[in-house]
């Protein structure tokens, strides 16, 4: 079991592992601690991820279409599952 | 390659119009900022292009060519870790331009404009005969469509540009490839730099330099670097914006990269149902094989 936000991060990144993808692809743009939902809970955690090359370089630049990844984390049983996966 | 536009518009002036060149093309700019406004996504800009104006007079018309964005192709990716489509940014580099004598002043004339990008493609796993997704469908005798998989498989497929939808576990790559290009093609070439660009073009093309403050063609060139390059950045940035407000969401109107995506799924989907029918597996291919007579049945004959 592994616990708190980065224990969240180590989950979502395997499951990016198991599906064929490189983590170190992707960067984390949001996550989100099922505390903060009405149904508390501190294992649950959703997080968002975006393709690096998708990021953008510069303020105001552009930033990419797609690449967009939202994994939904239990780190109380280790379970991720994917919500949103672009393209 | 790039592709270097008409050199000399045609222009046919209105009887009487003796409108100076700025104002005209102020005028111009308000025509197509409010056809912008109409029919932002259907405006084609690519190409030569006429702007067709009244108001000068009977049947009056004023022709322009328009100058081609031409396209170095994206880099593409085809084996990357996600897929996504990003334009470059514009550097100096990529606008050619020359100064063009204009008796008292020097003035400035675009020849082409060069626009990139990135495209990555994340490649969908492709097993023809393992029945566990991720992977791409393959509905054929020995294929990896079972009956016990067909309906997962074809709600991945049909719920892909619908809204909590996306890319399921099982897809394309071609879908995904489609997707990005269409993001390259339709919402960077057509809808963000073919609207953005013959502006501010002419805003470059408008910008002068006093022969009392540069007396040689090479000194107008340096005079003028800075005040095009101010026009490129500005380019840049208003491009920019439109990109970063493209719909890029399953189920959105207007998200053209899903909409290309699902084109290519349909058709997975359509080979998907006459396999399944065929096995019997579904509501219809259950009919079909109760009302067709089996081969192995006995033929009543009449005593």
């Amino acid at each position: 079991m592994q616990s708190g936000a980065a224990g969240a991060i180590d989950v979502a990144a395997a499951a990016i592992r198991r599906s064929g993808r490189d983590p170190d692809s992707y960067v984390v743009v949001s996550l989100r601690n099922g505390v903060l939902t009405r149904d508390a809970d501190p294992f649950r955690w959703e997080i968002e991820f975006k393709t690096v090359a998708s990021m953008p370089t510069r303020r105001g630049g552009k930033v990419g279409k797609g690449g967009r990844l939202v994994i939904a984390v239990d780190t109380e049983l280790g379970d991720a599952t994917v919500v949103h996966d672009d393209d | 390659m790039w592709q270097s536009a008409p050199d000399n518009p045609v222009k046919f002036e209105p009887p009487g119009a003796d409108l100076d060149d700025e104002l005209e093309d102020e005028l111009e700019d308000d025509v197509e900022d409010e056809r912008a406004v109409m029919s932002e996504s259907h405006v084609d800009l690519r190409g030569v292009r006429s702007v067709v104006r009244s108001g000068y007079g009977t049947g009056s018309k004023v022709r322009r060519s328009e100058i081609k964005p031409t396209v170095k192709a994206p880099t593409v990716n085809g084996n990357a870790g996600g897929s996504d489509c990003t334009p470059d940014d514009f550097a100096t580099g990529d606008l050619v331009w020359s100064v063009v004598d204009k008796k008292k002043s020097w003035g400035v004339k675009v020849t082409s404009l060069t626009t990139s990008g990135t495209i990555n493609v994340n490649p969908t796993p492709n097993k023809p005969t393992d029945p566990t997704g991720p992977n791409t469908p393959n509905p054929v005798t020995g294929g990896n469509i079972t009956e016990d998989n067909w309906e997962d498989v074809r709600g991945s497929l049909t719920g892909y540009h619908t809204r909590k939808g996306g890319r399921g576990r099982w897809h394309d790559t071609a879908a995904s490839t489609a997707h990005e290009w269409a993001h390259w093609d339709t919402d960077w070439m057509k809808n963000c730099l073919g609207t953005t660009w013959p502006r501010y073009r002419r805003k470059m093309e408008r910008l002068k330099v006093s022969k009392a403050n540069a007396a040689t063609a090479v000194d107008a060139k340096a005079a003028l670097q800075p005040l095009v390059e101010a026009k490129l950045a500005a380019l840049d940035g208003a491009a920019t914006k439109k990109w970063n407000k493209v719909p890029d969401a399953p189920g959105d109107f207007f998200a053209n990269g899903y909409l290309a995506g699902q084109a290519v799924l349909d058709k997975h989907t359509k080979k998907l149902d006459s396999y399944v029918t065929k096995q019997g597996w579904n509501l219809l291919g259950k009919i079909k094989k109760a009302l067709t007579p089996s081969a192995a049945a006995p033929v009543a004959t009449p005593p």
